[in-house]
């Protein structure tokens, strides 16, 4: 357990670009989101969605 | 983009807070793992080309291969630069791993800039930390000379271009490269608009560089330490190819014209920097005029504009990349051994490193072209597309041709062929380290021949 | 006018050998600065001379990286666990297993077997017509 303690603080700073990583994605991901914000909301190209049917595209 | 920019960011307080004793091995493995989550950009399933999109950048297939070699090239200068930053003190080697960070991090949002300010403004940014770079951890006096050459050059080139693109920003409305590709040609007839049009591509040829304008470079290269001559040559240079490929479909119906003389000096330049390569006696300076010559061959592919020609042009620019760095670092190896660059003082080399000699012989035939290569597809394809525009440039392209492998050979008999000069007695034996480093350049290079499409641009 | 020129001749020579004190030189001289600074940044240059004992000596499995043993041992497997098996070897799978772009692959293996399809059954490799004429209604003389 000590062992473990010692080696979490020799090595801690080895979480920092995974996590940079991950919210990186996670942003990316956010930002992909806000590119459909406007799917199907045209009033002239909207349509209804088929039965079954979550989004018009993805 | 954020996915690979924020762990980049991350970087730098990991460096800062690591211990002493573990620096070099943490920063390796994560600048490695950046590079491996890098590749995921490769991953386009556009139909336009534009993927990972956010506000302010987006990749597509032009900009994609140049940043997943930005992205390797960083653990390969930390791999590079351990053996000659260990007499420093710690924080020194600190602030120098953060430099070069800093470095990636520019060259990532000049790559992957969806305006042309935002690209403008980070080309200029990446001068700072290889500046630093030239001058605080050069090896010889002559670094401060290097390094106002450097900086002077690359300025005075770029100031037009900001003054044309405050221009282009006023007549569009937009600087955006998203949508510029849509505008239609613009009307230029003026005198002034040709001077608009060299001011746009000025900075670009500075930087790759034309030859002409190319004084810079061969200083920069030869009082670099090893890291910022591996990145000057595998990315920096590359930044010019990039952004005229960027920019030229904006100046349209000028270039038919316009672009002749430049065509020439490139031309020109491959054989003139050739020649000087066959009578250089700095190991350095040879590779950096190596360079010259190649970049010459990209700009003539850039600025015939046909398919195959930009096309050449990346191709050569990522194997190029490669290329040169490997050489850069086996310049470095025999410059750790022997503390100096001259060629003439270690000769025969491959009876005290025989491996090493391998090495030096794959780097060689590379840079040279050999068949199955990148490099030799590359420059197949700008051959054939001046060729197609004027047949008079095969005489200047083969010459060109025939010079590189000449002096490539040369470059290969001075260093490795031969007997062992008396003075060297006592040469350390290569290390896993430089094996690994010369390994990791080639090897992409290799994999490179068996899926070249990814470095294909826009026509893949 | 020509008698003249030996006189500058002798002037010239001792103005740049004999200049006046206000003459002193502001910025440090490049050359000196820059030995200084050389000597500052690599001390190591010594030590690397014919008299360093070598680092094998201490450590025989010296790789290159620390002097350290065991930090250059751990330095080792890292370096070449991240940039061989990890990078080059699941980067390599990643890119080799990437969906086919614009589908051009296929396209290509599509072409290759209609065009053996087409030259078994002796038929024109490509029709003049993109579409089936016969498919495309078009509006009789009389009705337009």
């Amino acid at each position: 357990m000590v062992n473990f303690v010692a080696l979490a603080r020799e090595h801690w700073v080895n979480i920092l670009v995974p996590m940079g990583f991950v919210i990186g994605w996670y942003f990316d991901r956010q930002q992909d989101q806000r590119l459909t914000a406007f799917r199907n909301k045209s009033a002239l190209f909207g349509r209804e969605l088929k039965p079954g049917e979550e989004v018009t595209w993805k | 983009m954020l996915k690979i920019l924020i762990p980049t960011l991350m970087l730098i307080p990991t460096t800062w807070l690591t211990s002493a004793k573990w620096l070099w091995p943490t920063t390796l493995a994560h600048s490695l793992l950046i590079a491996l989550a890098s590749l995921s950009w490769l991953k386009n399933l556009s139909e336009t080309g534009w993927t990972s999109l956010n506000l302010y950048m987006a990749t597509d297939p032009l900009s994609t291969p140049l940043l997943v070699l930005t992205c390797w090239l960083l653990p390969l200068m930390i791999l590079a630069s351990q053996n000659h930053t260990t007499t420093e003190p710690i924080n020194r080697q600190r602030m120098y791993i953060t430099l070069l960070t800093s470095l990636q991090i520019f060259l990532i949002l000049a790559f992957g800039a969806t305006e042309m300010i935002m690209f403008y403004v980070m080309f200029e940014a990446t001068l700072i930390p290889t500046l630093f770079l030239i001058t605080r951890w050069g090896n010889q006096a002559e670094r401060l000379n290097a390094g106002t050459y450097f900086l002077f050059y690359t300025l005075a080139g770029s100031l037009p271009l900001l003054v044309a693109l405050l221009l282009l920003q006023n007549s569009t409305g937009t600087l955006s490269l998203l949508t510029l590709q849509f505008s239609g040609p613009t009307i230029l007839t003026s005198f002034a608009d040709k001077l608009w049009w060299a001011g746009c591509l000025l900075a670009f040829l500075v930087k790759m560089p034309l030859y002409g304008v190319h004084l810079w470079l061969p200083k920069a290269h030869v009082e670099a330490p090893i890291a910022g001559s591996m990145v000057l040559a595998a990315v920096l240079l590359k930044l010019g190819g990039y952004g005229m490929m960027r920019i030229l479909p904006m100046l349209e119906p000028l270039t038919k014209e316009l672009s002749y003389p430049f065509i020439i000096f490139a031309l020109w330049g491959v054989i003139m920097t050739g020649s000087i390569c066959l009578r250089q006696t700095d190991l350095k300076s040879l590779i950096a005029y190596s360079s010259v010559g190649h970049m010459g061959l990209v700009v003539g592919g850039i600025l015939i504009q046909t398919p195959w020609g930009l096309t050449g042009a990346l191709i050569l620019m990522i194997a190029h990349g490669l290329t040169s760095s490997a050489l850069f670092c086996l310049a470095n190896t025999n410059y750790e051994r022997t503390h100096s660059r001259t060629m003439a003082l270690a000769r025969g080399l491959q009876m005290a490193l025989p491996l090493m000699t391998t090495w030096w012989f794959i780097a060689s035939l590379a840079n040279l072209a050999l068949p199955p290569l990148p490099n030799l597809m590359a420059e197949l394809m700008i051959i054939t597309s001046l060729f197609n525009w004027s047949w008079w440039t095969l005489a200047l392209t083969g010459t060109g041709t025939l010079i590189t492998a000449g002096y490539s050979l040369y470059m290969f008999l001075m260093t490795q062929r031969g007997p062992l000069p008396t003075h060297i007695i006592a040469l350390e034996p290569s290390h896993s380290r430089e094996h690994l480093l010369v390994a990791l350049h080639l090897l992409p290079l290799i994999l490179l021949i068996l899926k070249p499409e990814l470095i294909w641009g826009w026509t893949a | 006018m020509l008698s003249r020129l030996p006189r500058f001749g002798r002037t010239f020579p001792r103005l740049l050998s004999d200049p006046p004190a206000r003459f002193v030189s502001q910025s440090k001289p490049i050359g000196a600065a820059g030995s200084t600074a050389v000597t500052e940044l690599h001390p190591g240059a010594e030590q690397t001379g014919h008299g360093e004992v070598s680092r094998y000596v201490k450590n025989p499995d010296y790789h290159g990286f620390s002097s350290d043993p065991e930090v250059d041992v751990w330095n080792m497997r890292v370096g070449f666990f991240f940039g061989i098996s990890v990078a080059l070897v699941i980067g390599g799978t990643f890119i080799h297993y990437l969906p086919d772009h614009g589908m051009r692959q296929w396209a290509r293996r599509e072409a290759e077997r209609v065009i053996q399809l087409r030259e078994m059954k002796n038929l024109p490799l490509i029709d003049e017509n993109y579409y089936d004429p016969n498919k495309i209604v078009l509006a009789t003389a009389e009705e337009v």
